[in-house]
């Protein structure tokens, strides 16, 4: 019995703290990719548009993989956090993805001038502006963020973006800006196993 | 260079080229082809390529400088493969691109040290086949 407690208890502190907005995909995916990315990271935002969009319409729609997405600001980056808290005051009201693709696209804009909020106003209703103005206050964004960055460091993250797969409780780290072509032949190759 | 130094420079140079090899070997071999992507200088085709061939010729590569077989060429062949290694890694550094280096298997990202590393490599890979070809002509 403990050979199959093990494993589970190993694998909860690896993949805790996550928000459901964070995940998507089916939870009995068998390999769970974590996204670690900083909003202001030129490659983070080349991989979300590109490997990360056709891994959501296919390995993840297929049930082959589940995307933990969470965030490493990097130091450098003087926005990124405020970004990050920004993506996740959105999640709680259920536009994490919305939120997230505005960013990235408009990363040259706010990434300079700082003006995070008037990025993302553009692609809320007032309503829902308001909602996650007030959200965005919260000390607990925050902490998720530091939570995120403890987990990264924990996997031995050196650069964003990095990808952390984990199969069968190994992980795989996929740092850089990997094409899709090369990853999914990654993923059915650990899938074969 | 003095008999035993050369011996010593030969062993070194083997050493890095197995431990290399093994470290690539160790780790799926879709892993280093991702790594090699990340670094946006080979098309798709030829990085699976390489990322199949390279761990083995490392590792051949390693033994036949161990042994010392047919040693002016097989140390020709290292500077060579280490210049191509230290170029692209300076390259991709001058670029600014953040990419792991892969040298010796994951979580080895590119900065100042890893081309210090690579470019004493060089150096010593440089000094091995000049001397074997010095020694030829004596």
């Amino acid at each position: 019995m403990r050979f199959l407690i093990l494993p589970l208890l190993l694998t909860v502190p690896l993949l805790a703290a996550e928000n459901s907005y964070q995940i998507v995909g089916s939870p009995t995916a068998p390999i769970t990719l974590q996204l670690y990315s900083d909003f202001q990271c030129p490659h983070c935002k080349v991989l979300h548009f590109t490997t990360i969009n056709s891994a959501l319409s296919d390995c993840v729609a297929k049930g082959k993989v589940r995307i933990i997405y969470r965030d490493f600001p990097l130091p450098q980056h003087q926005y990124a956090r405020l970004a990050a808290r920004y993506a996740n005051a959105a999640g709680r009201i259920g536009q994490y993805q919305k939120v997230c693709d505005q960013l990235f696209q408009l990363q040259d804009e706010w990434g300079t001038k700082g003006n995070v909020d008037a990025v993302v106003s553009r692609v809320l209703s007032p309503a829902d502006m308001s909602k996650v103005r007030q959200a965005v206050t919260d000390a607990k964004l925050d902490q998720q963020v530091d939570q995120d960055m403890a987990l990264g460091e924990k996997a031995g993250l050196t650069q964003t973006p990095t990808m952390v797969l984990t199969y069968k409780n190994k992980p795989y780290n996929v740092p850089g800006e990997v094409s899709y072509t090369i990853l999914s032949k990654f993923i059915d190759s650990l899938l074969a196993k | 260079m003095p008999r035993v130094l050369a011996i010593l420079a030969r062993l070194a140079l083997a050493t890095i080229f197995v431990v290399a090899a093994i470290a690539k070997l160790r780790q799926p071999w879709l892993l280093f082809a991702a790594n090699l992507d990340a670094m946006q200088i080979l098309p798709e085709q030829a990085v699976l390529f390489v990322a199949r061939v390279l761990p083995w010729t490392e590792l051949v590569l390693g033994v036949l400088l161990l042994t010392g077989f047919k040693l002016r060429y097989t140390a020709a062949f290292a500077t060579a493969l280490l210049a191509i290694f230290f170029s692209v890694m300076l390259r991709l550094y001058l670029r600014g691109v953040e990419v792991d280096c892969g040298c010796f298997g994951p979580g080895d990202p590119l900065g100042p040290k890893t081309l210090v590393r690579d470019g004493a490599f060089l150096v010593l890979s440089s000094g091995v086949t000049f001397e074997s070809f010095l020694r030829r002509r004596r």
